[in-house]
């Protein structure tokens, strides 16, 4: 009673942002847009570069962190599947996704980030998010799990060589000389995965070598290392499971993606059985609009295409507790393709601080034959 | 006979307006008390939960302090499911490291906390995007950093913008302690690498549920075992409401404040349970009158149903409406009065009073509810002596048990059982008491009159009980707040003795303090030192005194103390320890031990605080001991002449006349209970309303009496006295039984309930304006309820 308990009853006594946080249910209560984060009309981009030119790109040292830009992830999907058996002759798949997203809390000068040990360690001014997920298409369940640490040696972290991220002991790491081959191992309560993972084609520059303007005013860099070789084992619901199949890694980094006009996009990932690798998006405006800024990619290992907004369309034809979990696909060109891309399982939804749907899709033929398999990421819905 | 039943309806509604305005009233102060308990308490608890950094509900402490024990148990809980993950980390779903510790701003010691935001919550709450005004988290990550209060900002830039010689940005904020990020806190207490604890945030089944019973009965969960706490091999975890003393003190607050709701959530169904009975009751004729041409049973119901369904609505959403405006003021009259260091918190703080679903929900569900099923309530089985006696009993062993526990929720079970067998049996004996009564009576009427009353209480047992536990609750309280008044200010007047309090912008050498005793009045002069040191869970505040006689005195120690301390009653009841103890105190490392040769009395402090005499110094560090504050004996005129040269001296609000402390305090201390009291007031007066509709059904019950009485003679004057009489003997009864009832409540409050949750021990002393205030607020209550009733008795009974 007395002072305190006047303090207590009559005011607001500690009432900081930092006091509230978790104050109720935790990471939920977090939930933010995707805009608020990647958007770019917010004083914290102030300081941070921007993509808003072409530059070099310098392997491996781009496979690391940028911390002179704000934010950065590093994406990798798998959809891979177990030895085919009599009953079951493509075998039982699987998606595997592992993402490390890094959010600079403060522009930083220079392109690497090297961790500082002692007292300096925990200044590194930046926080990491790291989500995981497993879909598994026979048993129609779909697991994530999400963490975040702030940037320290013994936290979480990104270098380029030897190539390395992870937040705790989830990481993403070569296993020699360069930065393929490569290991990912993730554990959470309900699975884990351990996949050795061996890039068979060379690195491709989205968009204009390399920057992947998303708007007017807003871009990011942008490479991605599309036909990965994945094998390894998952452990789900108790049994582990021996798989193989190919792999997809995005790498992005930039300081304002999403310009105010965006509510989010949808983006595809796709590997056709033919060997083609397909990688496209489109912006959704809030006005509802076509955006002249969707584009994507179109290779075969040896040529990759670059595609504009009026190289393709996609249309949702079905929804899925508001989620458009499959798309009439059109390339155009002068042998004009026809195909449908449908979620393996409808429920793929990362239920996390940032809610976007992300999971295994099917490449099907204007007949229903399966072409080709990837991931799909439904973002701002 | 639906055109039948509605005029009915109707007929009887523009009839009997009083009584259906009663029904509603009744309702309306049912809906209007959960409304303002609902918006009150979850506008201090919302408060109070600030209390709580980042959400924390346990405190992990390593045998040792490094960061290296933070990864460690990270890693642990990060462990994948199987063999290797413990068993506690499926309960926890945040962890991150902290380190906590006093630093000196102009002379006053201040707790930091220090801890890593993004382990804490991830990105959320406005992190990345800097949203909340005031608080930019790439500096607090980046930078020296603090998150201080507007007043503590004040002090930091009139010290050149640092603390500990260290240049800090300042992020204002309503904060109670400084807030700091964790290597900038390492920094400032000059403890690199070091942290004290890891804090987890729990979440498991048991306090999802008590989060939803919060919602019901805001602050009753607070001191209850909300989580299952975990088990950490090579970690010592407590819940943060153990040890954390602004949290400890939250809750035992909030956990009071959920008693009185339950106690205003009973009157509340109780009056709207009685008004509808009422309302039933008066009916009854016309329904008989209905089924005798034709009316079902089944149509009658859903008639009253429908009609109770409108009074509800209508109690409802003014009761709703009203509940607004009474949370509103209460929360006013709370509100601590600027003063020169508060001024500008004032509007920032007002706790906002916000309409959700469940205090719409609950204002609904008590006036549509209570009022459409209220009869139903009405069980044989609630009302069999079997039933009673049985019920009595398991209170019985409850008080009994609760008492022994003598912790803060048994405490409350043991008055709640009490309360339960006080109404039932307690007060009908009072009731029975009018029967021999009634022999002594000297006229007819008079013994008639008495007898009456005796078979009466019986019928109206639950409101008379309702009144003489509001009465009793009245009085426990306004007897454990004037006990714990005296005793505060003896506390007070003891402290403070006539003179000056100072604190410096600079320590105080000796020669400072001897120019301070060669000032004009001054009789005698003091410095105070501080010094950081901590005891295994946390720092403790320790000051260094000479602890002479007259020193000691002021803290109620009669005696030499030696080479021994004395601690305050928070800090001997959080260490579990006592006069002649041994207390561990940790400075740098070392264990300093100290034996304890008092524990004083500390009303207001939250935190633990240790006394230390001079002697100790050479074993403290004397370098970090800081000098700050001086206390000067003075005559008053004099004091007032110093006062004035110091303030000019050190500023105005460095410098306090005790006069002006004492009067403030003992401000603070009336506005503190306004809440309380006013809740207690709300229950009485919630329970008068429910008496009058119990008298109103009772004295329409005397009709034909009263048409008998009048036959044989009596003048409706005096059937009106006579039904008035029986109101007061009624009343009378059920006060005087409410006497021992809020003389234990007393009892328990002071001896029980305030240790257990304030760490402070209250002499009880009873003090004859705490008992007759609510008992005469009671018998007037009781008559205004009984007036009415009886005059409609006697008068309109008999046309």
């Amino acid at each position: 009673m007395l002072a305190r308990c006047a303090t207590g009853t009559a005011r607001c006594a500690v009432g900081t942002a930092f006091l509230l946080l978790g104050c109720t249910e935790p990471e939920r209560d977090a939930a933010r847009s995707l805009r608020s984060i990647l958007g770019s009309a917010d004083q914290t981009t102030a300081g941070f570069a921007r993509a808003d030119r072409i530059r070099e790109f310098a392997f491996p040292a781009d496979h690391g962190p940028h911390p002179a830009y704000r934010s950065e992830w590093w994406y990798l999907t798998a959809v891979v599947s177990t030895a085919g058996t009599a009953t079951q002759p493509s075998g039982r798949e699987f998606g595997v996704q592992f993402t490390l997203f890094r959010q600079g809390f403060e522009a930083r000068s220079g392109e690497t980030l090297i961790p500082q040990d002692g007292p300096e360690a925990w200044r590194t001014g930046q926080g990491y998010m790291a989500h995981v997920a497993l879909s598994d298409i026979a048993a129609r369940r779909h697991l994530a799990a999400e963490r975040f640490s702030r940037g320290h040696p013994a936290l979480a972290g990104a270098r380029a060589d030897p190539f390395r991220v992870h937040l705790d002991d989830w990481q993403l790491a070569s296993t020699g000389d360069g930065v393929s081959p490569l290991r990912l191992t993730v554990a959470t309560t309900d699975f884990s995965a351990d996949l050795f993972l061996t890039a068979t084609r060379p690195a491709i520059l989205q968009g204009e070598s390399g920057l992947s303007r998303k708007g007017p005013d807003n871009a990011s860099y942008y490479y991605s290392v599309p036909r990965i070789d994945a094998r390894g084992e998952l452990v789900v619901g108790g049994s582990s499971h021996a798989v193989g199949g190919l792999a997809w890694i995005d790498r992005e980094w930039s300081t304002s993606v999403l310009g105010d006009a965006y509510q989010g996009w949808d983006w595809f990932a796709l590997h056709f059985d033919d060997g083609r690798d397909l990688m496209l998006y489109q912006l959704r405006r809030i006005d509802g609009q076509a955006d002249a800024y969707n584009a994507g990619s179109l290779g075969d290992g040896e040529v990759s295409r670059t595609l504009t907004a009026g190289d393709f369309s996609l249309t949702p034809i079905k929804h899925w507790r508001g989620w458009p979990v499959a798309w009439q696909l059109v390339l155009r060109g002068d042998e004009p393709e026809q195909y449908v891309i449908r979620a393996a399982i409808n429920d793929q939804v990362m239920d996390t601080a940032v809610r976007y749907w992300e999971g295994v899709a099917h490449l099907e033929d204007d007949q229903g034959r399966r072409r080709g398999a990837g991931y799909m990421e439904l973002t701002g819905y | 006979m639906t055109v039948l039943l509605q005029r009915s309806q109707l007929r009887f509604a523009i009839r009997h307006p009083v009584g259906m305005a009663a029904s509603a009233v009744g309702v309306t102060v049912a809906v209007l008390a959960v409304v303002t308990v609902h918006l009150v308490g979850h506008s201090i608890r919302d408060d109070l939960d600030d209390f709580s950094i980042a959400g924390h509900t346990h405190v992990a402490t390593g045998e040792t302090h490094g960061e290296s024990s933070y990864f460690e148990l990270r890693r642990r809980w990060r462990a994948p499911s199987g063999a290797t993950r413990p068993d506690w980390a499926r309960s926890v779903v945040a962890m991150f490291p902290v380190i906590e510790g006093y630093v000196d701003i102009r002379g006053q010691p201040r707790r930091i906390v220090g801890f890593d935001p993004v382990a804490a919550s991830g990105f959320g709450g406005g992190a990345l995007t800097a949203s909340k005004p005031g608080t930019d988290y790439g500096a607090f990550m980046i930078d020296d950093a603090v998150v201080v209060s507007s007043a503590t900002a004040r002090d930091i830039a009139a010290g050149s913008g640092s603390i500990a010689g260290i240049p800090v940005v300042v992020l204002e904020a309503a904060a109670e302690v400084i807030l700091a990020d964790l290597p900038t806190a390492q920094r400032l207490l000059g403890r690199d690498g070091e942290i004290d604890a890891v804090w987890l945030r729990v979440a498991d089944a048991r306090s999802r549920l008590l989060g939803w019973l919060d919602q019901l009965l805001p602050g009753i969960a607070a001191s209850l075992p909300r989580y299952t706490d975990p088990v950490i091999r090579g970690f010592e975890v407590t819940a943060a409401n153990r040890w954390n003393p602004s949290r400890r003190f939250a809750d035992a607050m909030l956990f009071n404040l959920g008693m009185l709701s339950l106690l205003c959530l009973l009157m509340a169904a109780f009056i709207a349970f009685q008004a509808s009975a009422s309302n039933a009751a008066r009916r009854r004729t016309e329904h008989d009158r209905l089924l005798a041409i034709g009316a079902s049973r089944s149509t009658l119901l859903w008639v009253s149903g429908i009609e109770g369904l409108a009074i509800g609505m209508i109690g409802a959403v003014a009761g709703l409406a009203l509940g607004f405006v009474v949370a509103d003021a209460l929360l006013q009259a709370a509100l601590p009065q600027p003063t020169p260091t508060t001024a500008n918190t004032g509007p920032d703080n007002k706790p906002a009073l916000a309409l959700d679903g469940w205090v719409v929900g609950k204002a609904v569900a008590c006036g549509v509810l209570a009022s459409a099923l209220g009869p139903l309530a009405d069980s044989r089985f609630a009302t069999s002596a079997r039933f009673r006696l049985g019920f009595a009993l398991v209170a019985v062993a409850l008080a009994a048990i609760g008492l022994v526990d003598g912790g803060l929720g048994a405490a409350y079970i043991a008055l709640a059982a009490i309360c339960a067998v006080h109404v039932l049996y307690v007060v009908p004996l009072a009731g029975y008491a009018a029967g021999p009564l009634a022999a002594m009576g000297r006229s007819l009427r008079t013994r008639a009159n008495l007898r009456g009353t005796a078979v009466r209480s019986r019928e109206i047992r639950l409101a008379l009980g309702a009144l003489s536990v509001a009465a009793a609750v009245a009085i426990g309280m306004g007897v454990m707040v004037e006990s714990l008044r005296r005793d505060f200010m003896e506390m007070l007047d003891a402290r403070l003795a006539q003179g000056i309090y100072v604190q410096t912008a600079a320590d105080v050498s000796a020669s400072d303090l001897d120019a301070l005793r060669a000032m004009d009045g001054v009789r005698e002069a003091r410095r105070y030192g501080h010094v950081p040191v901590r005891v295994r869970h946390g720092p403790v505040d320790v000051r260094i005194a000479e602890l002479d006689a007259y020193e000691t005195a002021r803290y109620g120690f009669d005696g030499t103390i030696g080479r021994r301390g004395m601690i305050n009653e928070v800090g001997a009841r959080l260490l579990g320890i006592g006069k002649g103890d041994v207390a561990d105190l940790f400075v740098q490392g070392r264990s300093v031990p100290v034996e304890v040769a008092h524990v004083f009395r500390d009303f207001g402090a939250a935190a633990p605080r240790v006394i230390l005499p001079t002697s100790f110094l050479t074993e403290l560090d004397p370098n970090s001991v800081t000098w700050r504050r001086v206390t000067l004996r003075a005559d008053a005129d004099a004091a007032r002449h110093l006062t004035a040269t110091l303030s000019e001296r050190h500023g105005a609000d460095r410098v306090s006349n005790h006069d002006d402390i004492r009067t403030a305090a003992a401000a603070v201390f009336d506005r503190t209970f306004v809440v309380s009291r006013s809740l207690a007031a709300m229950a009485l007066a919630v329970a008068a309303i429910g008496l009058y509709a119990a008298l109103t059904s009772l004295q329409a019950s005397r009709s034909r009496e009263f048409r008998l009485l009048s036959a044989v003679g009596h003048t409706r004057a005096e059937l009106w006295r006579l039904a008035l009489s029986q109101t007061v003997v009624l009343g009378a009864m059920a006060l005087i039984a409410a006497l021992p009832l809020g003389l234990a409540i007393a009892w328990v409050l002071c001896d029980f309930v305030n240790p257990a949750a304030f760490g402070w021990s209250i002499r009880l002393r009873v003090d004859f304006a705490s008992i007759a205030g609510p008992l005469l607020l009671g018998a007037v209550a009781a008559c205004a309820a009984g007036a009415l009733p009886a005059y409609r008795a006697a008068f309109r009974g008999m046309a």
